[in-house]
């Protein structure tokens, strides 16, 4: 047809894009249809703007103009100005708020175990590195010895003894291996093996491998040997630190029985499948702090009598019991949502239940679900504030020791401030680093 | 089980069979674990058992019954003094569901509030309620209860000093004192009036969808019902001699007294459930007002129905099938976050229950238990409520 | 018809076919202008549609043939320019977008039926509401129009029960309704599985025989063939061509035009 056509054909010249009419678009434009469309959007635009005034007037007021930030007590501070902010007294208890009432000459080993914890994660958001998934298994399994060593201190006794060196090396061993990877751009295992040649079998490098880490571990052993750190029981454990103690333990306890939980629940064996259903309901239906009460005060009951289960222990087995239900049922919307599909694809290849779960099923299921579970760990994060109910000395009760001290009696406003502000900057945060990963998951689902 | 190895050695291949057969399997896994989980309860039943005899401490409901030797310190009912512990639970119970079903109340009509405001094409108005969202949902619901209760509650002057913006209803740092009725001789003919008002007002509304579908005039009967329920109720009201006098707080001695009055912890404890809550509902309702894609708003206005009606009969139904389901376990949680009563000395049921009583009678089962019984019926019920909302819906789509 | 860009004899037998038919005009574009943000999208388009007319609109995505007819109804806004629809402007008075969206039949690409309402009640929520039509009247206008459509028996189902085909022939039903003066058809086929197609095209050729006032976006050239009184072909948000269907599949006039055929038709 087209190509039968008699006439020859005319070109078709596209007119020119012409600017938009004025005030259609830009920021005048703009302002006009956010703020000022009608006669209700402006008077509700006026008033906030005015609401907005008075709060952030007086707000800064408070904590600025009117503050105080040298003082030495809290009557020196009214003395020179009864309504601004005493932020000398927060400076004065900043130590309380972070550290509670851990000996002040020991504090350097909470801020070296968070560094040291710091420095271990960080390779996981290095794109050079390979390999993430034994490092994320290194911090599982290898850094709560190095960092229970380093905050408890103590003779180690035999359990620890061994341990300790094998968390240090584990960890020695993420940075070089990190470090290799970044600047050789090979791992650490091909960086050691290079003066061996490139001759060795796969069963000559596992063996040559096997035996540098022997040297290596017998090594640290013999330095860590006299290392030794003053004992600081946890009844002196508290602040900040305490409640990301608890959370932490929580959180990556939670994981693995969660998942394992979840599994139960859809299990086809039933028996199992009505504990696990038991389980993870009643713990959902109870408030945390029915929990915590709990294991105050039955675990004495519970446990035979030579055995004395401490405090904390105890507050963190229930905040453990408490987030392995919840994350049961996070995982277990990631396994729902997973195509039946994939299942059906992995027993057309021949894999058995537990290889289909590792490789195929789980991977799928936590990635899509990582949103939920840094969700899930903003709520754990905010609800080890229950721990104070039972005593436990943490960032909430700080504040309200902090305003019992002597020289700085009845301050309550500031640090509250500022540990509202702590909780809000560590919430806000993962938050939004959760918003960007489900926005990065969902661009990647829809490529 | 191929059935090669069958024909090779018949004695391993039954072995083998055994080994292999899914069903013997899945009976032996279940026995390994039901036998963990029964070993671990028998460990810790016989643990308790020895503890408790070693501490002579008994076990049974028979405590219930006796005297709990304190005082509640605030209670919706009375209660007879001494108070038996049967009656501690009781208050409890009642303490906890009264927070929470006003904190439920509120934090929903302000939740919905927050979440038109976010909605709103006004964009300082809806980045102020993001922030406020943000802010609240960020920060610990204990914080939140000390701000209000330490903060506002506690620091609020003395009687001599209060609050009083309306005669009757005063606030100051005992708590909030507000007149509370008496009823006269001749006040049930205005309760019955009410009554015949509801009924008028159904049938009104009946009769008005009859009319729409037999003659298409539409009739305003919801606006017409509420007029006739409150005008008639005035109306008998005022023609009996209003017979309902108010019992109103007044200031004596270093108290008011008279009236009805709520402890500060009540007002911090019902305020920061409310507040905290309504960010967590204005998030629902925001997500399910977007769930519905512009595609129907358009649809609904190429039918040429206006925008308001677009929103009633198009856009609010189909988010509230998004929005429910949350908001329903939302409540539950209300319900459970009200046990943070117990930080500011609210006599809730984990208060005055789990832990006033536990102290004093030692029976830390029997009470622990009961706790749990209690919110775990909460929870089923909300679950079973849930579940009968999402049969209905599911009925509709497939 | 003034409203080509260059003047040609064949859109000048395109408009002999117009005015032959009805002299009423329904919908009249006038220099109409239109922008996203600072995207030109309409360029002076002019478009003159009598009663009865059946036109289809074709050209490349992103040509503006979808946002053209969403400014019948103003489900899109233009900025400069008139749209005259059966005598009423269409300017910022509520009243008169309304008068016209009630006159002014659409159908959609993703359908968009209201899942919680019913078959029937999908048909009858317009005239109950927006012609306060008593709700009997209104069941069995809708009834007619369903059994018209050939789904009589789905009118108690929900629209998540039904299929692709099924749905979009409720959606004509449910703008028929109305008795709209003027339907529009935004691609109503391409969200549709290959056989289903069929009985929806089946349905709009049997709405054109009735005589409809008709603007379809389509890619569907047999049924242009079949049904048009015009076709329009639209890039770069103008009109290039309008013409009969003989004349613009026998002879398009411009290269760009014969490209596009050259796709849609070989490709």
């Amino acid at each position: 047809m087209a190509t039968e056509a008699p006439n020859p054909a005319l070109v078709f010249q596209p007119k020119p894009s012409l600017p938009p009419p004025p005030f259609t678009v830009g920021p005048v434009a703009w302002v006009r249809a956010n703020l000022f469309s009608g006669p209700v959007n402006t008077l509700l635009t006026l008033a906030s703007i005015w609401g907005l005034y008075l709060t952030l007037a007086a707000f800064l007021e408070w904590a600025w103009f009117d503050a105080v930030f040298e003082a030495n007590s809290r009557r020196e501070c009214l003395d020179k100005s009864p309504t601004g902010a005493c932020w000398a007294g927060v400076r004065a208890n900043w130590g309380r708020l972070i550290y509670g009432p851990y000996p002040l000459a020991e504090r350097w080993r909470i801020d070296f175990a968070f560094l040291a914890l710091i420095a271990w994660m960080a390779p996981l958001w290095i794109r050079a590195v390979t390999g993430k998934i034994a490092i994320a298994a290194t911090i599982v399994c290898a850094y709560p010895f190095f960092a229970a060593y380093m905050f408890l201190g103590g003779t180690r006794e035999e359990t620890m003894t061994v341990l300790f060196p094998a968390a240090v090396l584990a960890g020695i061993g993420v940075l070089a291996h990190s470090a290799c990877c970044i600047l050789a751009g090979r791992p650490l295992p091909d960086v050691l093996l290079r003066p061996f040649g490139e001759g060795l079998t796969d069963k000559g490098r596992s063996r040559a491998l096997a035996a540098i880490a022997a040297v290596a571990y017998a090594v640290v052993l013999a330095a860590a040997w006299n290392f030794e750190l003053a004992e600081v029981k946890t009844d002196r454990w508290g602040g900040l630190f305490l409640t990301l103690v608890i959370s932490g333990i929580g959180i990556t306890s939670a994981l693995p029985s969660g998942i394992l939980l979840a599994l139960g629940r859809r299990s086809t064996m039933p028996l199992i499948r009505i504990l696990c259903v038991c389980y993870i309901e009643l713990i959902r239906s109870v408030p945390l702090i029915t929990i915590l009460f709990m294991a105050k005060t039955m675990f004495p009951l519970f446990m035979p009598q030579h055995i004395v289960v401490d405090e904390l222990v105890r507050a963190i087995v229930a905040v453990c019991l408490f987030a392995a239900a919840y994350m049961a049922e996070i995982v277990r919307g990631g396994l729902q949502a997973l195509p039946k599909g994939q299942y059906e694809a992995a027993a057309a290849v021949g894999l058995n239940y537990w290889q289909t779960t590792l490789f195929i099923v789980m991977p799928q299921a936590l990635k899509a679900m990582i949103p939920n579970i840094v969700s899930n760990f903003i709520g754990l994060f905010k609800d080890t504030t229950l721990v104070a109910i039972i005593g436990l000395k943490d960032l909430m009760l700080q504040v309200d020791s902090a305003g019992k001290d002597r020289d700085w009696l009845g301050l309550f406003r500031e640090p509250y401030f500022v540990a509202t502000a702590i909780y809000f900057f560590f919430c806000y945060c993962m938050s939004k680093y959760s918003q960007s990963l489900e926005r990065k998951l969902s661009a990647g689902n829809r490529r | 089980m191929p059935p090669i190895s069958l024909a090779v050695d018949a004695r391993r291949g039954r072995v083998a069979e055994w080994l292999y057969d899914s069903r013997f399997r899945s009976i032996v896994a279940q026995a390994v674990v039901v036998g963990i989980v029964a070993w671990g309860f028998w460990y810790l039943a016989s643990n308790t058992q020895e503890n408790m005899a070693r501490r002579g401490l008994s076990t049974g409901f028979d405590f219930v019954f006796g005297t709990a030797g304190f005082d509640i310190s605030w209670s919706l009912f009375q209660i007879s003094t001494p108070a038996s512990y049967i009656d501690v639970y009781k208050v409890g119970i009642v303490n906890t569901l009264a927070v929470s079903i006003l904190s439920i109340a509120f934090a929903t009509v302000l939740g919905f509030a927050v979440g038109m405001l976010r909605l709103s094409n006004n964009w300082l108005v809806s980045r102020l309620a993001g922030w406020y969202i943000e802010v609240l949902r960020n920060t610990p619901l204990l914080l939140q209860i000390f701000f209000w209760f330490i903060g506002v509650f506690t620091g609020l002057p003395p009687p001599r000093q209060s609050y009083q913006p309306v005669e009757g209803f005063v606030l100051n740092n005992r708590g909030f004192f507000m007149p509370a009725p008496v009823a006269g001789e001749t006040l049930w003919i205005t309760g019955v009036s009410f009554l015949a008002a509801c009924v008028a007002a159904i049938v009104l509304h009946r009769w008005a969808r009859a009319r729409q579908a037999t003659t298409g005039k539409r009739f305003p009967s919801i606006l017409a019902g509420f007029g006739i329920v409150i005008g008639a109720t005035g109306l008998a009201f005022v023609a009996t001699g209003m017979p309902l006098s108010w019992d109103v707080p007044k200031l004596r001695g270093f108290n008011f007294t008279g009236g009805m009055t709520v402890p500060p912890a009540f007002c911090a404890l019902l305020i920061a459930l409310s507040v905290y809550t309504s960010c967590f509902i204005a998030e629902m309702v925001r997500a399910g007002i977007q769930s519905v894609s512009h595609g129907q708003t358009e649809a609904s206005f190429a039918l040429g129905l206006k925008p308001n009606w677009t929103t009633r009969l198009v856009i609010v139904p189909q988010a509230m099938r998004a929005i429910i389901p949350p908001l329903i376990s939302s409540y539950l949680n209300v319900t459970k976050n009200s046990s943070l009563a117990v930080a500011i000395g609210y006599p809730d049921l984990v208060a005055v229950w789990m832990q006033t009583s536990l102290n004093q009678s030692g029976r830390a089962i029997e009470i622990v238990a009961t706790t749990m019984l209690f919110y775990m019926t909460c929870s089923l019920s909300i679950s079973m409520l849930l579940n009968v909302y999402n049969r209905r819906i599911q009925l509709r789509e497939r | 018809m003034s409203d080509t860009p260059s003047p040609s004899p064949a859109s000048g037998a395109a408009d002999h076919i117009a005015s032959a038919k009805t002299s009423r005009v329904a919908v009249e574009m006038k220099g109409v202008n239109k922008w996203y943000g600072q995207f030109h999208v309409l360029k002076d388009v002019d478009l003159l549609v009598s009663q009865g007319e059946r036109i289809v609109i074709c050209g490349p995505s992103g040509s503006g043939k979808s946002t053209l007819i969403r400014c019948i109804n103003r489900l899109e806004e233009h900025q400069r320019g008139s749209i005259v629809v059966d005598g009423v402007e269409l300017d910022r008075d509520v009243k008169n977008i309304e008068r016209v969206r009630s006159e002014v039949g659409m159908v959609f690409q993703q359908f968009n039926l209201f899942p919680h309402l019913t078959v029937l009640e999908n048909c009858t929520l317009a005239p109950i509401w927006v012609r306060s039509m008593p709700r009997r009247e209104a069941e069995e206008i809708a009834m007619e129009y369903l059994r018209r459509v050939r789904i009589p028996e789905q009118a108690a189902k929900y629209p998540g029960q039904l299929s692709g085909g099924q749905q979009q022939r409720v959606a004509i039903a449910r703008a028929l309704c109305m008795n709209p003066k003027v339907m529009l058809f935004d691609e109503p086929t391409s969200a549709l599985d290959p056989e289903m197609i069929k009985e929806v095209l089946d349905t709009m050729v049997e709405l054109a025989s009735s005589g409809m006032t008709m603007l379809v976006v389509t890619h569907e050239m047999a049924f242009a063939r079949r049904v048009a009184d015009r076709v329009v072909f639209m890039d770069h948000g103008e009109i290039v061509e309008q013409n009969t269907p003989e004349a613009f599949f026998g002879d398009p006039r411009y290269d760009r035009t014969r490209a596009f055929l050259g796709q849609i038709l070989h490709g």
